[in-house]
């Protein structure tokens, strides 16, 4: 007797059972019940999203020579671009990789309208915001302090300045603002990332850039992972480009400071740029990530002076001294001492990197000690975010993940990857979540730039994650614990209108947690929303202190939870 | 055989080969002796080879038993090109005085250019080890591994080449001959066991790590499995194995436990026990990763990676002096460990040495940039790009 028969024979037995059993089938829905129900309770991680898509797929223009750009694409923002209160989308997208142009509609950035129910609507043509180049990176910040936010889109040899007007359309003012300068030295740059911070506290956005590499499609090495199989090059064929520091003149320009600021003298392969005041005196820093070259770390002299003090910091490289491939980063405070720490995302075997800030000009590496090495070690990540997702009081951090190569076997790891959440468990040691937290709902893909904020306005925070070649992904957050937040809209007026660079203090329930408002965030993308804190079981915050760019502060007491409070900076 | 070394040659075999040459005999037949030989030394002087050599001849002819005479003439013919007439000269001097090992160098290659191939083996294997001018020495074991090479005799001209080349570890010849030796080597052991063993535990365990040379890790995986599967006690397989899944992917947790059947199969087994103390440092295991290290550098103390890990260990348990210590010892076993120097950078900085950490820190940026150049070397090698545009292929970033 074959296998089949055997089978069908046994259904034929349980079918003559079912037939003289009218219970049969009550037992069996109940039990049916309990184990959908048993199954959803163990499916259910602290922290937990479910798919949501959206009309967006990121084109590179990939091609068989695999072009360097074709594998860096997919900046993403998340702001609320009308002002009615609502948080949308905005999509950085390629172009034809041989003249950098957008010769189809295929490769449109895209500007997404939320109906504040998590709806999106394509804004795009209205908007003006379809684009015109091979665009990589997006910075949100209001640069001329007018209340509506505005757009730094920069690209492969080109980078935009969109203005907003205010009435839904945006103006190309990039020539005007003085940022489509050549360099004169090494020639068209190619930018990845961008962070907006007042670098002086004079109240106004000054405009971080950070440039990859010197490429032209011209003289690109061709290489191979094995003979014949063509597969995106190594960085070190590629010569580092400086970053660049545009200061705010105030007027609508802006002034190329890059040199007398201190930053030109560090050429690298910047990959991301995280900003915060790491020492505490109110100004604020800059980290930039390297591919495969020592990380930056630039420290606020005061007066737009910086010094580059990634060694003596401890953070320019692993703590084995280990010269990775620097992807995203997010400069935030992890375990909560009013410091703010570094992680940043690398590929398989590199390991995700987490810098500790000591409070006393010098990091630790505590990838080990945090659990990240074990956790990340098969990973290739492209954008970290740090936030919390499960509104614990604990920061987590939201990995894209995905490989810079398309081939698996080049890499010893899938170039397709399902997304993680790192689960802070208090103290900065992580638990990573990727199928308990509902990420494997799409198939593993090439997953690039993300933005966070709460989309659909249940006080928890959602990921809008792109994709190369792939259609991009919502992550709506249905964490199951019903735990408090507060998020602070903040509007400068001393300070710049954001009030990026303000340190905010949140005491609640005998715990103390801090963030500031600061824009950038993981690869490429840009995350200007309120800034958010989970308050756990706590319905109020006792204490709300705020230290703005200006120094001036600010205290809130018994904040109650679970609202968006918007504060304005008083008079000095 | 080069001229220039041929000159050093010939002149160490004429100054060094200072015997007592004069037997006795009638005053003026020595005399004449006498006369032939300040010619002979006059002609050198003047690079007149063929007068020198007739002179030598000469004294030859009136004292057939003149050691002297009879080498230096051998050397000067050989110098000519004339090595069947140089042989006779060269051998009889021998028969005269046994212990002339630069002669018996000269006569091997002499044999061995007139074909005469074993009496020239010979003469070069008795000279080898007992030439002791440096340039003669290395001459002749060169001359002898081209005459092994020929022969097929492999494994004889590995050992030669070994000898050379801690004699001069920089020698461009030695070494392309090393590299000549050992290729072949590999290859004629490859060979041999599809032949002999073909479906062995030993050729999959081969299989496998050309293919781990080539970057293929999953087929390399693959045959080290079979190769397990085949011959589960097999020394060292599982630790192949091991390291292979440790550097892919998704296979950390089975690398673990391949450490361990290593460990089991060999308690000695240094190199996984330093493996697995990696992983628990990676897990924060710091107890697991401390008593790794531990074993690991009692087992080698001279092992450096186990020391920078018990170093790494300390450092996370607040014990920085012996983690100092430890990362200064293992600089003295592994000057060019760059971990080694970036961690005692960090120590000495947060100690607040700025000055030997910035030292710290030049040394490590020295040696990570030389390391991986040679890496880049390597993988250029390896890999052989099929297209000539790039120099390197690094499908990785």
């Amino acid at each position: 007797m074959n296998r089949a028969s055997f089978v069908w024979r046994g259904m034929n037995v349980l079918a003559r059972i079912v037939a003289a059993s009218p219970v049969f089938w009550t037992a069996a829905a109940l039990l049916a019940a309990f184990w959908a129900l048993a199954s959803s309770r163990e499916a259910t991680a602290p922290i937990h999203f479910v798919y949501h898509p959206i009309d967006f797929e990121l084109d590179s223009c990939e091609t068989p020579e695999r072009h360097a750009p074709e594998t860096m694409a997919g900046g993403v923002a998340v702001f609320d671009y009308n002002n009615d209160g609502y948080l949308d989308i905005f999509f950085t997208n390629g172009a034809d990789i041989r003249t950098l142009k957008k010769t189809s509609a295929k490769y449109s950035d895209r500007l997404f309208e939320n109906d504040g129910k998590g709806n999106f609507t394509d804004v795009t043509e209205k908007a003006g915001l379809a684009g015109v180049g091979f665009d990589n990176a997006v910075a949100i910040g209001d640069y001329d302090n007018d209340g509506y936010k505005d757009i730094f889109v920069g690209g492969v040899h080109g980078n935009h300045l969109y203005h907003n007007n205010g009435d839904g359309t945006f103006t190309d003012v990039t020539a005007k603002a003085g940022l489509n300068q050549p360099d004169s030295q090494y020639g068209p740059l190619w930018t990845v990332g961008a962070a907006w911070l007042d670098v002086n506290n004079d109240g106004l956005l000054d405009l971080f850039v950070v440039n990859y590499f010197a490429w032209d499609i011209d003289t690109e090495p061709i290489c191979e992972a094995a003979p014949g199989l063509v597969a995106y090059c190594h960085p070190k064929f590629y010569k580092p480009t400086p970053n660049q520091l545009f200061l705010n003149n105030g007027d609508g320009t802006f002034r190329d400071i890059s040199a007398q600021s201190g930053i030109r003298a560090h050429p690298g392969k910047g990959m991301g740029v995280g900003i915060a005041d790491y020492g505490g005196d109110g100004r604020m820093d800059i980290f930039v990530t390297n591919d495969r070259m020592y990380n930056l770390f630039f420290v606020n002299l005061g007066g737009a002076k910086f010094a580059e003090l990634a060694f003596p910091a401890g953070v320019a490289l692993t703590g084995n001294g280990g010269l990775i491939s620097g992807m995203g980063v997010d400069f935030r405070d992890l375990d909560n001492d009013g410091y703010p720490d570094i992680t940043f995302v690398a590929l398989n075997n590199e390991t995700f990197p987490l810098f500790r800030n000591l409070g006393d000009g010098e990091f630790e590496d505590i990838t080990e000690r945090s659990g990240m090495a074990w956790l990340s070690a098969p990973m290739a990540g492209y954008s970290p975010t740090i936030a919390d997702f499960d509104n614990d009081g604990w920061k987590d951090i939201f990995v894209t993940r995905g490989h810079v190569q398309l081939l698996d076997y080049a890499t010893g790891a899938p170039g397709a990857q399902p997304n993680t959440v790192f689960r802070n468990l208090g103290g900065a040691k992580f638990q990573a979540l990727t199928a308990e937290a509902g990420l494997t709902a799409q198939p593993p893909r090439r997953h690039r730039g993300s933005a966070i904020g709460d989309l659909n306005g249940d006080g928890r925070l959602d990921v809008v994650v792109s994709a190369l070649s792939a259609p991009a992904e919502i992550w709506m957050n249905d964490s199951p614990d019903d735990n408090h937040w507060l998020e602070f809209a903040l509007e400068g007026t001393k300070s710049n209108r954001d009030g990026i660079g303000a340190r905010i203090k949140v005491v609640a329930g005998g715990t103390t947690q801090y963030n500031h408002v600061s824009f950038a965030a993981g690869y490429a993308s840009s995350s200007a929303g309120p800034t958010h804190f989970g308050l756990g079981r706590n319905k109020s915050a006792d204490l709300v202190e705020i230290r703005w760019p200006s120094g001036i502060t600010q205290q809130l007491r018994n904040v109650p939870a679970d609202q968006i409070v918007k504060v304005k900076e008083p008079p000095g | 055989m080069r001229t220039r070394e041929f000159a050093i040659l010939l002149w160490a075999v004429l100054f060094l080969a200072a015997l007592p040459c004069f037997p006795q005999s009638a005053p003026s037949r020595q005399q004449q002796i006498a006369s032939h030989a300040r010619q002979a030394q006059e002609y050198m002087k003047e690079n007149k080879l063929d007068l020198a050599a007739s002179e030598f001849a000469a004294i030859v002819a009136l004292d057939p038993k003149n050691v002297d005479a009879r080498g230096n003439l051998g050397v000067l013919l050989f110098f000519q090109g004339k090595y069947a007439e140089a042989i006779p000269q060269l051998r009889a001097a021998l028969m005269l005085q046994s212990n002339l090992w630069k002669i018996q160098a000269l006569l091997g290659i002499g044999e061995k250019r007139t074909g005469d191939l074993k009496d020239a083996r010979g003469d070069l294997e008795k000279a080898f080890p007992k030439v002791q001018e440096r340039k003669i020495r290395v001459e002749t074991g060169m001359e002898l591994i081209d005459l092994y090479s020929q022969t097929g005799d492999r494994g004889k001209a590995a050992v030669t080449i070994g000898i050379l080349r801690e004699m001069e570890p920089t020698n461009e010849a030695i070494l392309y001959s090393a590299y000549r030796i050992y290729s072949d080597l590999v290859d004629e052991a490859l060979l041999s066991l599809m032949v002999v063993a073909p479906k062995s535990a030993h050729m999959h365990e081969l299989i496998a790590l050309e293919l781990a040379k080539h970057g293929h890790a999953a087929e390399a995986i693959e045959n080290f499995r079979v190769a397990l599967q085949i011959d589960p006690q097999l020394p060292g397989l599982h630790y192949e194995l091991a390291e292979m899944l440790n550097s892919s992917a998704a296979g950390r947790e089975e690398a673990e436990s391949e450490y361990k059947k290593a460990l089991a199969l060999n308690p000695f087994d240094e190199a996984s026990e330093c493996r697995l103390g990696d992983i628990a440092t990676q897990k924060n295991d710091l107890k697991e990763a401390y008593d790794r290290y531990t074993r690991a550098v009692q087992l080698r103390p001279d092992d450096a990676e186990a020391n920078i890990g018990m170093a790494k260990v300390l450092t996370s348990m607040g014990q920085t002096e012996k983690a100092e210590q430890l990362l200064e010892h293992a600089i003295q076993l592994d000057p060019t460990s760059a971990v080694a120097h970036f961690r005692l950078s960090t120590l000495y900085r947060r100690t607040g040495r700025t000055a030997e950490a910035q030292h710290e820190i030049e040394e490590y940026q020295e040696y990570k940039d030389m390391k991986e150049k040679l890496r880049d070397l390597y993988h250029t090698m390896r890999v052989e790009p099929a297209k000539e545009e790039p120099d390197d292929t690094g499908p990785q970033k």
